[in-house]
């Protein structure tokens, strides 16, 4: 056998794919508990979207059952590491056994019809999730009632921009992306430039999660001090969304090459403002800004609860669509999304939570641009029928099996 | 109109309210008593008063169990409480956890939560505790202890109603252990209020500690501590609800003209102020003498104190025209908007909170209840005289079912007493374990004896209550089976059966009989202890309201249900599995090949059906979650229990098409395979994150660990048998080819 074809009889095999389906299961399990630690957001780049990982085993305190927990364990077992492929990796190679085993090399026939369809189901939901891993965002919209509003922001990613601070109406920003920038090193640097801007921005030293407080007593910061106030590292947030990144930079004005040091975070109430090149530039940290191809106006915003008590039966947003010249009175609600031109709009939260009746209350949509939006849906229907069919065969086959009569006792030999 | 009662009631009426005010706290107690002209109360409450600047402890070390020579004597029931009276009682509405429902419900999840059981065993020493010949035990039953709560509450404090689940608990607040009771017992009101300081400091302390202030950092004493606390708090509410209907002991403020309001009596009655406490704010304002002033503001401030002591019950609906059964809808832009029914207006008040309308001048809302509360008074008075009782409470009746009903809120709970009344769960359960006992004398009888055909039709009988009761709480709740953790228990359990007795019916090899009456019963067992416990532990009843995303009965009805019929057959692939492992281990029916083969095709039968609905459910989940949060996929812990199910399976049935999993593999493999179930179903809840962790359940963790263990000793007999099979294997066909053949199964 050659070693091509002995590759595709591995990669088609039944054994890898159940070998492929128990590490995906031992993946999963492991990614579930380890959130209670480390939160979904770490959880999920560190086991769903890797190719490889280290997982932290243990450490593992053994204790004879039902001993009193208060004499403590028997012994303890230290943690250790544990190499495992990454579930990205994992889903890659299914793809290539279900089309290789599932579908290639499945003997075609009446009663595989069910699997094949299943299969096929499987690798279109496969194909679902990769294409919204790959191209699909998503952000928070908030707004009040009666405000208008296009823009809606990222829930993780944060940018650092830089305009003119002049500018009116519909202002060019520049933008750096977090990606570029909050994976640095320590001890370098990362230089930006532009042709537009007349100075370039090095940042310097970058921190996932901090505060900025006024340099004393108190505080050893985690870097220079400038301007008085410093920056402070602070552990990361469980939930990706509450951590609050932060940033040296340093402003090299291109002509004069003068050189300007500046902290920036994302928390701060005002831009950094720079004046270079005869004029005032602002910069800013700011979560990253997406743009709707139409408006949302919120003309009102309900929530009502269930009769003594504090916890919300339902909650609506009804707003108006503006699209072109086409204005749309529509309402949004809890599993009754918007979907228009390849976005939906989800219902998610209102705020502020404690407000009283008399406070006005901001009505807060998730936006996602998912090309696959509605492929899982479809890939169910696939699926469930063919299971549906496969089953059912397997069923008529069973039930056929246990009417036959029973073989008739072989005659004793003689 | 003179109220005047013979002086003897008066005296008993006056100092069952200095009780009653005794244990609602000695701040308001102080204040009342002093109004009302009740030393014992007066002093009493002001000897305990806590110390300014502390959170105040109602009635701390305030010792009722060596009362003052003047403390008012009990007035105790005189016979059992007449059924027509508990049936009347137990059919009045009330509002509770944002719904609305029939007191008897109320009564019988209080009870559940205090006691443990919705029965209350104890001994009645017919008035002469020293003496024991007289004694009775007698049962109770929730309403009729609620009863008993409100209408008797210096009585009631003897009941036995607080079960402690270990007597450490009496030893943290100080409170002696009393001989002859275990270490989990039931203890009455009396027996620990010595404690109540202690305990409530400790509460308080709890509360205030960063840490201990969530429940999972707690130690169990600490958390038997909390909890204790909160039952004694809830139940001295109880006792309280009924403080402004003890008749006559309100005086009249001397010198002033309010005698054309309240009579010219020297006392009056809660409901006369209620009725004039429009009249009586004017003349508080600018009445025609300062006696007539001051006067009208103590009876005002008096009315509003007895008002918001029955804050434990939600009893009056704000009107009545038809409401839709949700409430405050908070509007953020414009004015409130009328909608049919109003809005703000939506919520039932408690009697403090009606009092304040009646006190703005709600002239409507008063005419609609003051025949109510005229009602509970008159009942009060007569609650030893059983007719005059039965008027009094029918007039209440007949007055809140009237404006429920205006309200079109009062429709199903006739049908929620008789669903409780029936108890179907309980009468299924105990017809599942007679079955059990059919099942096993027929497995000594042949196999096509009479009994033995008759078993699966005999198991329909059971499955058939507990279908019912499942489609009655669906009725109820105008919801799908399956929409509450509580929910999912009865429903795997009955699908369980269900496809254990379509498996019986195709096989008849009385496996699935078995598999059906043991489950059947087992897992309804475990619905009523679940119901127990989260009662005990929450104080929630088993139809509660439901969150924001889950108010689709589509979802519902589509991927919940798919879902947890995959959980269902996920177990029942399982116990094929066991009885194949345990009858290898043990010997059963050896050489009969045939009838663990048909073990293993049951089990890879049921796997087939339990995949199809988890994958299909589990899918589904994710389109739901797509529509409400927005994505398809979010790897929380709930979906990923479902995920695992569906991996699981998929890997059994490549395994064994692959050859790699024979008959005790795949047997093996499907007892594993619940304990995956167990996590997805209970254990990610637990975990306290994601977006599903509204369904934890406390106190569960040790029956998880024993569940696994269970399972874990199968697996690994399954295992060994395994490695046995393939060493005897080996042995004997040490030179055989070809690939594998397995029981009923073609390999590819």
């Amino acid at each position: 056998m050659g070693l091509l074809k002995k590759l595709y009889a591995l990669l088609s095999s039944y054994g890898l794919a159940a070998l492929l389906l128990v590490f995906l299961l031992l993946l999963t399990w492991l990614g579930t508990l380890e959130q209670v630690e480390f939160g979904l957001y770490e959880t999920q780049k560190k086991y769903f979207e890797s190719l490889f990982l280290i997982h932290e085993a243990g450490p593992f305190a053994v204790r004879l059952p039902f001993s009193d927990p208060a004499k403590g364990p028997l012994m303890t077992i230290p943690a250790f590491p544990v190499p495992l492929p990454g579930v990205y990796l994992l889903l890659s190679l299914l793809v290539v056994n279900l089309v290789l085993g599932g579908m290639v090399r499945l003997r075609k026939d009446r009663s595989r019809a069910g699997i094949l369809i299943t299969h096929f189901g499987i690798l279109f939901m496969l194909a679902a999730g990769f294409v919204e891993f790959r191209w699909s965002h998503e952000g928070v919209l908030q707004v009040f009632p009666q405000e208008r509003s296009r823009d809606y922001y990222s829930y993780h990613e944060w940018d650092i921009t830089v305009r003119d601070a002049d500018a009116t109406g519909r202002v060019r920003e520049h933008v750096i992306p977090s990606e570029e920038w909050r994976e640095l090193a320590p001890g370098a640097t990362h230089r930006f430039t532009h042709d537009a801007l007349p100075f370039d921005v090095l940042v310097t030293k970058t921190f996932r999660n901090c505060r900025v407080v006024p340099q004393g007593p108190m505080f050893k910061g985690d870097g220079a001090v400038i301007d008085g106030y410093v920056v402070l590292d602070s552990k990361p947030e469980m939930e990706q969304e509450f951590n609050v990144p932060g940033a040296y930079l340093t402003i090299a004005e291109k002509t004069t090459g003068r050189q300007t040091d500046a902290i920036v975070w994302g928390r701060q109430m005002q831009p950094l403002t720079v004046d270079a090149g005869g004029k005032r530039w602002l910069i800013d940290l700011g979560k990253r800004r997406h743009e709707l191809p139409f408006d949302i106006q919120l003309d009102k915003f309900i929530v009502e609860f269930h009769p003594g008590t504090s916890m919300a039966r339902t909650y609506w947003s009804n707003i108006t669509k503006f699209d072109g010249g086409q204005q749309t009175a529509m309402k949004i609600t809890m599993n009754e999304p918007l979907r228009h031109q390849g976005y939906t709009l989800f219902q998610t939260n209102w705020g502020p939570q404690d407000g009283n009746l008399d406070q006005p209350l901001y009505s807060v949509f998730t936006v996602v641009e998912n090309p696959s939006d509605q492929w899982p849906k479809w890939s169910c229907y696939v699926i469930a029928v063919g299971l549906l069919l496969h089953f059912s065969l397997r069923l008529k086959k069973y039930v056929a099996s246990t009417r036959r009569p029973a073989p008739a006792p072989a005659a004793p030999k003689s | 109109m003179n109220l005047a009662k013979p002086t003897l009631l008066r005296t008993l009426a006056r100092r069952a309210v200095a009780a009653a005010l005794g244990l609602i706290g000695p701040a308001i107690g102080a204040t009342v008593g002093a109004a009302l002209g009740i030393p014992s109360a007066q002093a009493a409450a002001q000897e305990t008063a806590a110390p300014q600047g502390e959170p105040v402890d109602e009635h701390a070390g305030h010792d009722h169990a060596n009362e003052p020579h003047d403390a008012p004597p009990e007035v105790r029931r005189a016979a059992p409480w007449d059924p027509e009276i508990v049936a009347l009682f137990g059919e009045l509405p009330i509002l509770e956890q944002g719904r609305v429902k029939p007191l008897s419900t109320f009564a019988g999840f209080k009870l559940l939560q205090l006691n443990g059981t919705r029965t209350l065993r104890m001994v009645d020493d017919r008035g002469t505790p020293d003496q024991k010949d007289d004694d009775v035990e007698v049962k109770l039953s929730p309403t009729e202890w609620l009863l008993d709560c409100l209408f008797f509450p210096e009585a009631s404090r003897r009941h036995p109603c607080f079960q402690l689940q270990t007597w450490e608990v009496l030893d943290a607040i100080g409170v002696e252990r009393i001989d002859g009771r275990k270490k989990r017992d039931r203890y009455s009101y009396l027996e620990l209020e010595p404690g109540r300081p202690q305990l409530f400091a400790r509460a308080r302390a709890m509360m205030s500690d960063p840490v201990k202030r969530e429940a999972k950092n707690r130690s169990y004493l600490d958390e038997q501590l909390m909890q204790l606390a909160m039952k004694m708090n809830q139940y001295e509410g109880l006792l309280g609800a009924l403080v402004f209907a003890q008749q006559e002991f309100l005086e009249m403020p001397a010198g002033a003209q309010l005698a054309d309001l309240l009579g010219d009596g020297k006392t009056t009655r809660f409901s006369r102020l209620l009725e004039h406490s429009a009249a009586l704010t004017e003349r508080a304002a600018s009445g025609v003498d300062e006696a007539t002033r001051t006067g009208a503001q103590r009876m005002l401030r008096l009315a509003q104190q007895m008002a918001d002591f029955a804050s434990a019950l939600t009893l009056f609906p704000p009107d009545a025209k038809p409401a839709p059964l949700v409430k405050t809808t908070m509007y953020n832009s414009g004015p409130a908007e009328k909608r049919p029914g109003g809005s703000e207006e939506e919520e039932w008040l408690t009697l403090g909170a009606l009092e304040q309308r009646v006190a703005a001048g709600d002239a409507e809302l008063l005419a609609l209840h003051l025949p109510a509360i005229v009602g509970f008074e008159d009942a009060f008075a007569a609650r030893n005289d059983p007719p005059r009782m039965k008027a009094a409470l029918q007039q209440v009746r007949d007055t809140l079912v009237r404006t429920a009903t205006g309200r079109e809120q009062y429709a199903k709970i006739g049908s929620e007493i008789s669903y409780y009344e029936a108890d179907l769960f309980f009468r299924a359960l105990v017809l599942y374990v007679i079955c059990f006992v059919l099942v096993a004398v027929g497995w000594l009888l042949r196999a096509d004896h009479k009994l033995n055909r008759a078993l699966p039709w005999l198991l329909f009988v059971p499955l058939a209550l507990h279908v019912a009761a499942i489609a009655w709480r669906g009725y109820l709740r105008a919801r799908p089976p399956v929409s509450t953790l509580y929910e999912t228990i009865p429903f795997i359990t009955a699908a369980i059966v269900l496809v254990a007795l379509v498996i019986e019916l195709i096989d008849r090899r009385r496996i699935g009989v078995v598999f059906a009456a043991v489950l059947g019963a087992a897992g309804l067992f475990l619905t009523q202890r679940y119901e127990a416990k989260e009662a005990f532990d929450k104080g929630v009843d088993t139809m509660p309201q439901l969150v924001a995303v889950l108010d689709t009965n589509f979802w519902l009805s589509t991927h919940v249900t798919s879902v947890t019929i995959g959980y269902a057959a996920g177990l029942l692939a399982a116990l094929p599995g066991i009885v194949f492992i345990l009858g290898k281990l043990f010997g059963l029916r050896r050489g009969d090949a045939d009838f663990y083969r048909a073990l293993t095709r049951m089990t890879y039968g049921v796997l087939c059906f339990g995949l199809l609905f988890s994958v299909v459910g589990t899918i589904l989940g994710g389109v739901w979650a797509n529509d409400s949060w927005g994505r398809f996929w979010g790897w929380d812990p709930k979906e990923n229990g479902a995920l695992m199910i569906c991996l699981w399976e998929l890997a059994i049935l490549h395994g064994r098409m692959g050859g790699y999993l024979r008959d005790i593999g795949v047997c093996t493999a499907a007892v594993f395979g619940a304990s995956i179930v167990v996590f997805s179903w209970f254990h990610v809840n637990q975990l306290g994150v994601g977006l599903h962790s509204y369904g934890a359940t406390d106190g569960v963790s040790f029956w998880l660990w024993t569940t696994y263990g269970g399972i874990a000793l199968v697996v690994l007999a399954g295992l060994w048998l395994a490695m046995e099979a393939r060493a005897a294997r080996k042995a004997s066909t040490s030179n055989a080819v070809g690939p594998a053949k397995v029981a009923g199964f073609e390999t590819d």
